[in-house]
Protein backbone atom coordinates (compact mmCIF):
# COMPACT_ATOMS: atom_id res chain seq x y z
CA UNK A 1 0.00 0.00 0.00
CA UNK A 2 1.51 3.11 -1.02
CA UNK A 3 1.90 6.27 1.06
CA UNK A 4 -1.22 8.92 0.89
CA UNK A 5 -0.69 12.51 0.89
CA UNK A 6 -2.85 15.12 2.54
CA UNK A 7 -1.76 18.67 3.11
CA UNK A 8 -3.65 21.02 5.25
CA UNK A 9 -2.86 24.53 5.27
CA UNK A 10 -0.34 23.88 2.89
CA UNK A 11 1.71 21.78 5.19
CA UNK A 12 1.79 18.55 3.32
CA UNK A 13 1.90 15.11 5.18
CA UNK A 14 2.36 11.53 4.29
CA UNK A 15 0.26 9.17 5.45
CA UNK A 16 1.65 5.40 5.56
CA UNK A 17 -1.27 3.11 6.51
CA UNK A 18 -0.88 -0.88 5.95
CA UNK A 19 -4.10 -1.64 6.42
CA UNK A 20 -6.18 -1.10 3.36
CA UNK A 21 -9.20 -0.12 5.84
CA UNK A 22 -7.36 2.80 7.42
CA UNK A 23 -5.84 3.64 3.97
CA UNK A 24 -9.68 3.65 2.53
CA UNK A 25 -10.67 5.83 5.33
CA UNK A 26 -8.02 8.36 4.94
CA UNK A 27 -8.80 8.42 0.73
CA UNK A 28 -12.11 8.89 1.88
CA UNK A 29 -11.90 10.97 4.77
CA UNK A 30 -9.54 13.58 3.27
CA UNK A 31 -10.28 13.45 -0.33
CA UNK A 32 -10.78 17.30 -0.41
CA UNK A 33 -7.41 17.48 0.80
CA UNK A 34 -5.35 14.88 -1.27
CA UNK A 35 -2.17 15.96 -2.16
CA UNK A 36 0.86 14.49 -4.43
CA UNK A 37 3.14 17.75 -3.23
CA UNK A 38 6.63 16.22 -1.32
CA UNK A 39 5.19 15.83 2.40
CA UNK A 40 6.80 17.62 5.41
CA UNK A 41 5.83 15.25 7.82
CA UNK A 42 5.15 11.42 7.64
CA UNK A 43 2.46 10.14 9.62
CA UNK A 44 2.06 5.77 9.92
CA UNK A 45 -1.37 4.52 10.84
CA UNK A 46 -2.07 0.96 12.52
CA UNK A 47 -4.62 -0.68 14.03
CA UNK A 48 -3.10 -2.61 17.05
CA UNK A 49 -4.12 -3.44 20.19
CA UNK A 50 -3.13 -1.08 22.85
CA UNK A 51 -2.74 -1.09 26.62
CA UNK A 52 -5.43 0.37 28.97
CA UNK A 53 -5.94 4.14 27.73
CA UNK A 54 -7.47 7.29 29.42
CA UNK A 55 -10.63 8.27 28.31
CA UNK A 56 -9.72 11.92 27.29
CA UNK A 57 -7.38 12.79 25.37
CA UNK A 58 -3.53 13.05 26.95
CA UNK A 59 -0.91 14.74 25.62
CA UNK A 60 2.79 14.52 27.43
CA UNK A 61 6.18 14.25 26.76
CA UNK A 62 8.15 11.23 26.11
CA UNK A 63 11.96 11.58 26.84
CA UNK A 64 13.87 14.01 24.49
CA UNK A 65 12.24 17.75 23.69
CA UNK A 66 10.21 17.32 21.11
CA UNK A 67 8.79 13.80 21.81
CA UNK A 68 5.60 13.93 22.34
CA UNK A 69 3.17 10.52 23.93
CA UNK A 70 -0.39 10.87 22.25
CA UNK A 71 -3.10 8.86 24.05
CA UNK A 72 -7.10 8.41 24.26
CA UNK A 73 -9.37 5.76 24.63
CA UNK A 74 -9.46 4.41 21.39
CA UNK A 75 -5.64 5.27 20.14
CA UNK A 76 -2.03 5.56 21.13
CA UNK A 77 0.56 7.80 19.56
CA UNK A 78 3.83 8.93 19.42
CA UNK A 79 4.88 12.70 17.47
CA UNK A 80 8.40 13.37 16.87
CA UNK A 81 8.71 17.45 16.29
CA UNK A 82 11.93 17.21 15.39
CA UNK A 83 12.18 14.82 12.68
CA UNK A 84 8.32 15.42 11.85
CA UNK A 85 7.18 12.25 12.59
CA UNK A 86 4.11 10.54 14.24
CA UNK A 87 3.05 7.11 14.86
CA UNK A 88 -0.50 5.86 16.19
CA UNK A 89 -1.78 2.85 16.62
CA UNK A 90 -5.53 2.63 16.68
CA UNK A 91 -7.85 0.50 18.64
CA UNK A 92 -9.85 -0.02 15.09
CA UNK A 93 -9.93 1.36 11.88
CA UNK A 94 -12.02 4.63 12.48
CA UNK A 95 -12.19 8.25 10.92
CA UNK A 96 -12.61 9.57 14.30
CA UNK A 97 -9.42 7.95 15.76
CA UNK A 98 -7.30 8.94 13.13
CA UNK A 99 -8.68 12.25 13.12
CA UNK A 100 -8.31 12.89 16.02
CA UNK A 101 -4.66 12.53 15.91
CA UNK A 102 -4.39 14.27 12.79
CA UNK A 103 -6.00 17.15 14.69
CA UNK A 104 -3.15 16.92 17.03
CA UNK A 105 -0.44 16.49 14.82
CA UNK A 106 -1.58 19.31 12.92
CA UNK A 107 -1.82 22.00 16.37
CA UNK A 108 1.80 20.96 17.01
CA UNK A 109 3.51 21.34 13.65
CA UNK A 110 1.78 24.74 12.60
CA UNK A 111 3.22 26.59 15.20
CA UNK A 112 7.02 26.08 13.70
CA UNK A 113 4.81 27.78 10.68
CA UNK A 114 3.79 30.36 12.49
CA UNK A 115 -0.02 29.07 12.50
CA UNK A 116 -2.64 28.17 15.07
CA UNK A 117 -5.31 25.53 14.94
CA UNK A 118 -8.19 27.41 16.18
CA UNK A 119 -11.45 26.64 17.46
CA UNK A 120 -13.83 28.46 15.14
CA UNK A 121 -15.79 28.72 12.19
CA UNK A 122 -14.51 30.53 9.03
CA UNK A 123 -15.59 31.61 6.15
CA UNK A 124 -14.95 33.32 2.57
CA UNK A 125 -17.03 35.63 1.24
CA UNK A 126 -15.96 38.13 -1.46
CA UNK A 127 -12.57 36.55 -1.75
CA UNK A 128 -12.29 37.49 2.18
CA UNK A 129 -12.19 35.11 5.29
CA UNK A 130 -13.90 35.54 8.63
CA UNK A 131 -13.09 33.77 11.59
CA UNK A 132 -15.76 32.66 14.55
CA UNK A 133 -14.39 31.99 17.30
CA UNK A 134 -16.15 30.09 20.56
CA UNK A 135 -16.26 26.83 21.98
CA UNK A 136 -18.90 24.51 21.97
CA UNK A 137 -21.96 25.17 22.08
CA UNK A 138 -21.07 29.07 21.25
CA UNK A 139 -22.84 28.58 17.58
CA UNK A 140 -20.15 27.59 15.38
CA UNK A 141 -21.76 25.43 13.29
CA UNK A 142 -24.68 27.80 13.49
CA UNK A 143 -23.27 30.57 11.38
CA UNK A 144 -21.98 28.47 9.20
CA UNK A 145 -25.65 27.11 8.21
CA UNK A 146 -26.73 30.26 7.97
CA UNK A 147 -24.01 31.44 5.48
CA UNK A 148 -25.28 29.36 2.74
CA UNK A 149 -23.62 32.22 0.45
CA UNK A 150 -20.31 31.93 1.44
CA UNK A 151 -17.90 29.68 1.11
CA UNK A 152 -16.87 26.84 4.12
CA UNK A 153 -13.31 26.56 5.02
CA UNK A 154 -14.43 24.93 8.51
CA UNK A 155 -17.58 24.89 11.10
CA UNK A 156 -15.60 23.73 13.79
CA UNK A 157 -11.36 24.05 13.91
CA UNK A 158 -9.73 26.73 11.65
CA UNK A 159 -6.17 27.51 10.78
CA UNK A 160 -4.55 30.48 10.26
CA UNK A 161 -1.24 31.63 9.40
CA UNK A 162 0.80 34.82 9.39
CA UNK A 163 3.60 34.79 7.00
CA UNK A 164 5.60 38.13 5.92
CA UNK A 165 3.22 40.43 7.96
CA UNK A 166 -0.32 38.76 6.11
CA UNK A 167 -3.10 36.66 8.06
CA UNK A 168 -4.74 34.15 5.72
CA UNK A 169 -7.49 31.60 7.25
CA UNK A 170 -7.17 27.99 5.34
CA UNK A 171 -10.02 25.32 4.96
CA UNK A 172 -9.64 21.86 6.70
CA UNK A 173 -11.15 18.85 6.57
CA UNK A 174 -11.76 19.39 10.57
CA UNK A 175 -15.88 19.66 10.57
CA UNK A 176 -17.93 19.87 13.65
CA UNK A 177 -22.01 18.92 13.63
CA UNK A 178 -21.91 20.10 9.87
CA UNK A 179 -20.08 16.96 9.16
CA UNK A 180 -19.19 18.71 5.94
CA UNK A 181 -15.25 19.42 5.00
CA UNK A 182 -14.28 23.15 4.42
CA UNK A 183 -12.89 23.92 0.98
CA UNK A 184 -9.02 23.27 0.57
CA UNK A 185 -8.76 27.06 -0.02
CA UNK A 186 -6.98 30.05 1.69
CA UNK A 187 -8.03 33.61 2.06
CA UNK A 188 -7.00 37.00 3.70
CA UNK A 189 -8.52 37.18 7.23
CA UNK A 190 -9.76 40.44 7.67
CA UNK A 191 -12.10 40.04 10.70
CA UNK A 192 -12.07 37.87 14.09
CA UNK A 193 -15.72 37.58 15.51
CA UNK A 194 -16.26 35.96 19.58
CA UNK A 195 -19.60 34.28 19.05
CA UNK A 196 -22.44 35.16 21.51
CA UNK A 197 -26.23 34.21 21.55
CA UNK A 198 -28.55 36.99 21.82
CA UNK A 199 -32.08 38.52 20.71
CA UNK A 200 -30.38 40.83 17.82
CA UNK A 201 -27.30 41.50 15.82
CA UNK A 202 -24.69 43.67 17.09
CA UNK A 203 -21.02 43.76 17.28
CA UNK A 204 -18.45 45.78 19.19
CA UNK A 205 -14.92 46.46 18.70
CA UNK A 206 -12.38 44.68 20.85
CA UNK A 207 -9.39 45.95 22.18
CA UNK A 208 -5.91 43.20 21.40
CA UNK A 209 -5.98 42.60 25.07
CA UNK A 210 -9.10 41.49 25.50
CA UNK A 211 -8.94 39.49 22.01
CA UNK A 212 -6.14 37.84 23.44
CA UNK A 213 -7.74 36.98 26.50
CA UNK A 214 -11.01 35.68 24.05
CA UNK A 215 -8.78 33.88 21.71
CA UNK A 216 -6.58 31.54 24.13
CA UNK A 217 -9.32 29.60 25.08
CA UNK A 218 -9.80 28.22 21.84
CA UNK A 219 -6.57 27.94 20.67
CA UNK A 220 -6.12 23.96 20.52
CA UNK A 221 -2.93 23.30 21.81
CA UNK A 222 -1.11 20.46 24.01
CA UNK A 223 2.22 21.05 24.76
CA UNK A 224 3.55 22.22 28.46
CA UNK A 225 7.01 23.18 27.57
CA UNK A 226 7.54 26.99 27.99
CA UNK A 227 9.19 27.56 24.88
CA UNK A 228 6.01 26.14 22.95
CA UNK A 229 3.65 28.15 25.14
CA UNK A 230 5.53 31.20 24.27
CA UNK A 231 5.45 30.77 20.70
CA UNK A 232 1.68 29.92 21.01
CA UNK A 233 1.23 33.20 22.56
CA UNK A 234 3.80 35.21 20.17
CA UNK A 235 1.71 34.19 17.17
CA UNK A 236 -2.10 34.86 18.74
CA UNK A 237 -0.77 38.48 20.45
CA UNK A 238 0.58 38.62 16.46
CA UNK A 239 -2.66 37.60 15.47
CA UNK A 240 -5.19 39.78 17.38
CA UNK A 241 -3.15 42.97 16.44
CA UNK A 242 -2.90 42.32 13.06
CA UNK A 243 -6.54 41.87 12.10
CA UNK A 244 -9.35 43.64 13.65
CA UNK A 245 -11.53 41.67 16.58
CA UNK A 246 -14.84 42.22 17.80
CA UNK A 247 -17.61 40.46 20.20
CA UNK A 248 -20.75 39.47 17.58
CA UNK A 249 -23.99 38.96 19.33
CA UNK A 250 -26.42 36.86 17.05
CA UNK A 251 -29.54 35.57 16.47
CA UNK A 252 -30.53 32.67 14.22
CA UNK A 253 -30.81 34.68 11.07
CA UNK A 254 -28.27 35.47 8.29
CA UNK A 255 -28.98 39.31 9.39
CA UNK A 256 -25.43 39.22 11.19
CA UNK A 257 -23.55 39.58 8.21
CA UNK A 258 -25.48 42.84 7.25
CA UNK A 259 -23.96 43.79 10.59
CA UNK A 260 -20.67 42.55 9.94
CA UNK A 261 -20.54 44.22 6.63
CA UNK A 262 -21.35 47.73 8.29
CA UNK A 263 -18.88 47.61 11.19
CA UNK B 1 10.70 42.82 58.94
CA UNK B 2 12.63 40.37 56.90
CA UNK B 3 13.30 41.69 53.15
CA UNK B 4 11.74 39.49 50.61
CA UNK B 5 12.20 39.14 46.95
CA UNK B 6 9.78 37.66 44.58
CA UNK B 7 10.42 36.22 41.19
CA UNK B 8 7.91 35.06 38.00
CA UNK B 9 7.64 31.65 37.60
CA UNK B 10 10.37 30.83 34.30
CA UNK B 11 7.35 28.83 33.03
CA UNK B 12 5.20 31.43 31.95
CA UNK B 13 4.94 33.30 29.09
CA UNK B 14 3.40 36.89 28.74
CA UNK B 15 2.85 40.39 26.91
CA UNK B 16 1.92 43.56 27.78
CA UNK B 17 -0.88 45.57 26.27
CA UNK B 18 -1.42 49.14 27.50
CA UNK B 19 0.06 48.65 30.68
CA UNK B 20 -1.66 45.56 31.65
CA UNK B 21 0.18 41.79 31.57
CA UNK B 22 -1.91 38.79 29.98
CA UNK B 23 -0.12 35.55 31.10
CA UNK B 24 0.05 31.94 30.39
CA UNK B 25 1.25 29.24 32.29
CA UNK B 26 3.18 26.73 30.64
CA UNK B 27 2.16 23.75 32.80
CA UNK B 28 -1.90 23.94 32.23
CA UNK B 29 -2.24 26.94 29.80
CA UNK B 30 -4.38 28.96 32.14
CA UNK B 31 -4.73 32.68 31.33
CA UNK B 32 -4.14 35.16 34.06
CA UNK B 33 -4.59 38.88 33.31
CA UNK B 34 -2.81 41.94 35.33
CA UNK B 35 -4.10 45.23 36.41
CA UNK B 36 -2.05 47.95 35.98
CA UNK B 37 -0.58 47.92 39.48
CA UNK B 38 0.05 43.93 39.20
CA UNK B 39 1.60 44.07 35.62
CA UNK B 40 4.29 46.34 37.94
CA UNK B 41 4.76 44.45 40.35
CA UNK B 42 5.07 41.33 37.43
CA UNK B 43 7.49 43.07 35.63
CA UNK B 44 10.04 43.75 38.11
CA UNK B 45 9.44 40.52 39.79
CA UNK B 46 13.03 39.55 38.89
CA UNK B 47 13.96 37.94 41.93
CA UNK B 48 16.65 40.10 42.89
CA UNK B 49 14.74 43.47 43.56
CA UNK B 50 13.32 43.60 46.84
CA UNK B 51 9.99 43.94 47.48
CA UNK B 52 10.81 47.10 49.32
CA UNK B 53 12.17 48.65 46.03
CA UNK B 54 8.92 47.36 44.14
CA UNK B 55 6.76 49.31 46.96
CA UNK B 56 8.55 52.19 46.02
CA UNK B 57 7.87 51.78 42.50
CA UNK B 58 3.95 51.53 42.80
CA UNK B 59 3.84 54.63 45.17
CA UNK B 60 5.92 56.94 42.46
CA UNK B 61 3.56 55.11 39.80
CA UNK B 62 0.44 55.59 41.01
CA UNK B 63 1.02 57.82 43.66
CA UNK B 64 -0.39 55.97 46.79
CA UNK B 65 0.62 56.06 50.38
CA UNK B 66 3.10 53.51 51.01
CA UNK B 67 1.04 51.37 53.85
CA UNK B 68 -1.65 51.03 51.01
CA UNK B 69 1.00 50.23 48.76
CA UNK B 70 2.76 47.86 50.49
CA UNK B 71 -0.77 46.12 51.72
CA UNK B 72 -1.71 45.78 48.30
CA UNK B 73 1.29 44.42 46.74
CA UNK B 74 1.52 41.70 49.87
CA UNK B 75 -1.97 40.48 48.38
CA UNK B 76 -1.10 40.87 45.30
CA UNK B 77 1.91 38.56 45.48
CA UNK B 78 0.34 35.90 47.77
CA UNK B 79 -2.47 35.58 45.10
CA UNK B 80 -0.19 34.76 42.53
CA UNK B 81 2.10 32.69 44.86
CA UNK B 82 -0.93 30.42 45.01
CA UNK B 83 -1.39 30.20 41.57
CA UNK B 84 1.98 28.92 40.89
CA UNK B 85 3.12 32.45 39.17
CA UNK B 86 5.74 33.49 41.52
CA UNK B 87 8.11 32.56 44.00
CA UNK B 88 9.03 34.47 46.99
CA UNK B 89 12.24 34.28 48.93
CA UNK B 90 14.12 35.74 51.98
CA UNK B 91 17.20 35.59 49.64
CA UNK B 92 17.45 37.26 46.14
CA UNK B 93 18.61 35.13 43.18
CA UNK B 94 21.67 34.41 42.25
CA UNK B 95 22.72 34.25 38.54
CA UNK B 96 22.49 36.49 35.49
Amino acid sequence: MGDLGIAIAGLCAGIVARDPGVAGLVRERYKGFLSTEPPGWRIELKVAPTPSLPDDVVVRRDGPPGRFQVMRGDLAGTLDLRHSRGTVSLVHANEFSIDTFLRIVYSFALIEAHGLVIHAASLVRNGRAFLFCGRSGSGKTTIARLSQHATLLSDELSIVRITDHRVRCYGTPFWGDLAQAGEDRAAPLVGIYFLHHGSRHAIEAVRPKRALERLLPNVLFFAKEVDMTAQVLSIAADLVEAVPCFDLTFRLDPGFWEVIDRG
Amino acid sequence: MAEHYVARNAQTAWRVYDGEAVILLAEDSTLNTLNAVGTLIWEIADGKTPVSAIVGGICEAFEVERAVAERDATAFVEKLRQRGLMTVSETPQDGS
